[in-house]
């Protein structure tokens, strides 16, 4: 009976298996597989196997590659920053329950629901130099002209503003959400104890929204890393390379010179740091638990 | 009488009917044709009049226009399908060392035909010859990339048209720095592609193409690349040039040069934000068909300024109609009927009066009409009568998108401040050798 509970258990299991390993295990072993070859679209010859060659180009000759690895870094780490600061305090003053904040609750949402693509090419205009309504409201305030896009100083905190314009609304979403979830019982017991405001927020309320905080930040590390929109319509990772993030490195490899078996290498890379980076959190977040 | 009247009328009616809509009814019973094309001014103009265009064939057009990367892309998916999703594709001239493999040879439809390949410009027919004589394009819009310079300032501060980059760096600095709000020099700085194709173009006016290609003439040539032929000439003199060209025209350019492309330099010297600009003939139309614009009527055209002890030669570019090769054989001649009807003298003339001032043929390009809807026009037929046009600055090489984005990378670190113009150009050596290594030349 146990033995034919276990297979019919297999036979219920089986589809949901097979999809799985087609959609989501197989491209990942067949990226691997391609990672090995030297292999170009834009040749008829077949793909010739060259183990590691394209692991070692980009690791040892190939500077744009170190290069885009440490932007998406000082990326990630200021778009998700500002992102949690804003985000954890927009959530907080949302939380107040004042009349006046839910219209303003629900247009703060907005830019989530706007495409990636378009909310670039919204920034790309308004960051114009010759034609931007932000140039042109910075050279009434009788400053000159911002390189926005092509000033190496300035260019990827203006890719930051962007991301942070729209990804600010999702991280106060989740603070808010767990905010409204925290048991009354709690605070009221604390208020009895003596806490103050502060003591609260440090000994009540932060300690309860750890898991809220480490699940905020596992998925906008993962998403800020594959973030391209913004690049591919902004800056196209210039100037130089400073705005030049690994996934649009990756893009132009991949789609735009075709070289498919360096492209990949460098997709099996990206997904190695951010697995690493993932399970970092995903651990302290089971710890937690 | 009055029946003879009758008669003749009619015929002259009808002749001149069939004389201009030579190949119209070519999809009549409903056919469709799949073109996948390029957002350029001759597919712009298609996609504007695309429902007469079916009116006038009988049958649906499918225009798939794409970016230019997107399209490349396209094309190379679409070759390794069993069946090609589209009957026509446009080509890119030196994109054609590329998709050699991957195009139908159309010299036996050209024979059987009545396309006569002395109604094209020379250069520009020969342009579509590749893999030992096989047809593989039949020109639409080949044109030359010129520089264009407002004549109106020129006269202002008594310059004299620019033609060698000396020229045109000593107009720039004085037309930037005393006509207000205009800028001396408009030009592709943008990262990748652009500047890429900047470069190489402009290594090209500096005497020498970006691989190590044989010389003829006063030129170069492509017809028999080999291996000794694909070693990168960027750290070369000329290529040093260009480099320091490039950082001499950045004190001169206007605001945001660094994200300018193709687009963006014409809107800005039409709106007069520049007093030249680099520029692909067709796009003139932007300004020339614009009332508004603050360049129409003002525009004098040359061919690319040249470097020292070089010469004055614009890069001819732009796109031909290919079949591919992996079409339904049974639409392959369909297929040609289309390229035909869409390369005709009738067509091409009601191209340029929705916006493309191309001509690959002279005798539209010396249609007064013509070439009062597009000066442009008859300056780029004086200059192919005098050879001042040649491809071989972007050679036809399947490795040419990675020298156009290694170039387009590297330049744009240096003018953005990023690396010396030393470490740019040894850099993109390097680069480049390793990439025609990795691709299996040896020289």
């Amino acid at each position: 009976m146990k033995n034919y509970s276990l297979r019919t258990s297999l036979y219920f299991i089986l589809p949901a298996l097979v999809i799985i390993l087609a959609i989501n295990i197989f491209p990942i072993i067949y990226a691997v597989w391609i990672s090995f070859q030297n292999w170009s679209l834009a040749y008829v010859r077949p793909p010739q196997y060259t183990g590691f060659y394209n692991y070692e180009d980009a690791l040892f000759f190939d500077d744009r590659f170190i290069n885009a690895v440490f932007v998406s870094l000082k990326f990630v780490f200021l778009a998700v920053l500002i992102e949690f600061i804003l985000g954890f305090s927009l959530a907080f003053l949302f939380n107040q329950k004042l009349k006046a904040l839910n219209f303003l609750r629900v247009v703060s949402l907005t830019p989530i629901m706007v495409m990636p693509v378009v909310s670039g090419l919204i920034w790309f205009y308004m960051f114009n130099e010759n034609f931007g309504v932000l140039t042109y409201l910075v050279t009434l305030l009788g400053f000159d002209k911002p390189g926005w896009l092509t000033d190496p100083d300035i260019a990827l905190f203006s890719i930051v503003l962007a991301d942070v314009w729209q990804w600010t609304p999702f991280v106060m979403l989740i603070f808010f959400a767990a905010l409204q979830s925290l048991p009354e019982y709690v605070y009221e017991a604390a208020k009895m104890d003596g806490l103050n405001k502060i003591q609260i927020f440090f000994r009540i309320t932060l300690p309860l929204l750890k898991p809220a905080i480490w699940i905020v930040l596992i998925l906008r590390i993962i998403d800020s890393f594959k973030m391209l929109e913004l690049i591919l319509m902004m800056t196209k990772g210039g100037p130089g390379g400073y705005t030049e993030v690994l996934p649009w490195y990756l893009y132009t490899t991949g789609f735009i010179t075709l070289d498919i078996g360096y492209g990949a290498s460098m997709a099996v890379m990206m997904l190695i740091l951010v697995t690493i980076l993932s399970q970092f959190f995903v651990k302290k977040i089971e710890g937690k638990n | 009488m009055n029946y003879t009247k009758k008669f003749i009328t009619t015929i002259v009616i009808s002749v001149f009917f069939l004389s201009s809509h030579a190949y119209s009814g070519v999809l009549d019973g409903g056919k469709t044709i799949r073109i996948l094309g390029i957002g350029d001014p001759v597919f712009q103009a298609m996609q504007k009049i695309l429902p007469e265009l079916e009116k006038m064939a009988g049958g649906k057009i499918e225009l798939d226009v794409r970016g230019f990367d997107p399209l490349r892309q396209q094309i190379l998916l679409n070759s390794k399908n069993k069946e090609s999703d589209y009957d026509l594709i446009a080509v890119d001239l030196p994109q054609f060392g590329e998709y050699t493999p991957f195009l139908t040879d159309m010299s036996s439809m050209v024979a059987s035909s009545s396309i006569d390949p002395s109604d094209f410009y020379q250069v520009a027919w020969a342009g579509g010859i590749h893999d030992g004589g096989k047809v593989l394009g039949i020109p639409l819009q080949p044109h030359p990339e010129i520089f264009a310079y407002r004549k109106d300032i020129f006269a202002k501060y008594g310059l004299a048209a620019p033609k060698s980059t000396d020229d045109v760096i000593n107009a720039a600095k004085i037309i930037h720095e005393s006509e207000p709000g205009m800028a001396g020099v408009c030009w592709n700085a943008g990262r990748g592609t652009p500047l890429g194709q900047a470069f190489i173009m402009t290594q090209g006016a500096f005497g020498q193409a970006s691989i190590d290609l044989d010389r003829s003439g006063d030129g170069f040539t492509f017809a028999s690349i080999t291996d000794s032929n694909m070693r990168p000439m960027i750290d070369t003199p000329s290529g040093r040039a260009t480099a320091q060209y490039f950082l001499d025209l950045m004190k001169y350019s206007p605001d945001g040069i660094l994200n300018m492309a193709w687009d963006e330099r014409v809107r800005v010297f039409s709106q007069g934000g520049c007093a030249m600009t680099y520029i692909w003939s067709g796009r003139s139309a932007i300004y020339e068909n614009d009332p508004d614009s603050k360049a129409k009527g003002k525009v004098g055209y040359l061919p690319h300024p040249h470097g020292p002890g070089a010469y004055n030669m614009s890069t001819l570019g732009g796109w031909y109609l290919s079949i591919p090769k992996n079409i339904d054989p049974e639409r392959a001649d369909l297929a040609w009927s289309v390229i035909e009807w869409l390369t005709s003298k009738e067509m091409l003339q009601l191209y340029t009066k929705h916006g493309n001032c191309v001509s690959p043929r002279p005798d539209v390009s010396q249609e007064p009409s013509v070439q009062a809807q597009c000066p442009v026009i008859g300056w780029v037929d004086a200059m192919a009568q005098f050879d001042l046009l040649a491809g071989w600055q972007r050679p036809p090489v399947p490795e040419i998108q990675g020298i156009v984005d290694t170039m387009g990378v590297e330049m744009h670190e240096m003018i953005s401040g990023g690396k010396t113009l030393d470490e740019a150009i040894t850099t993109s050596q390097k680069k480049l050798e390793r990439m025609m290594k990795k691709a299996g030349y040896s020289y």
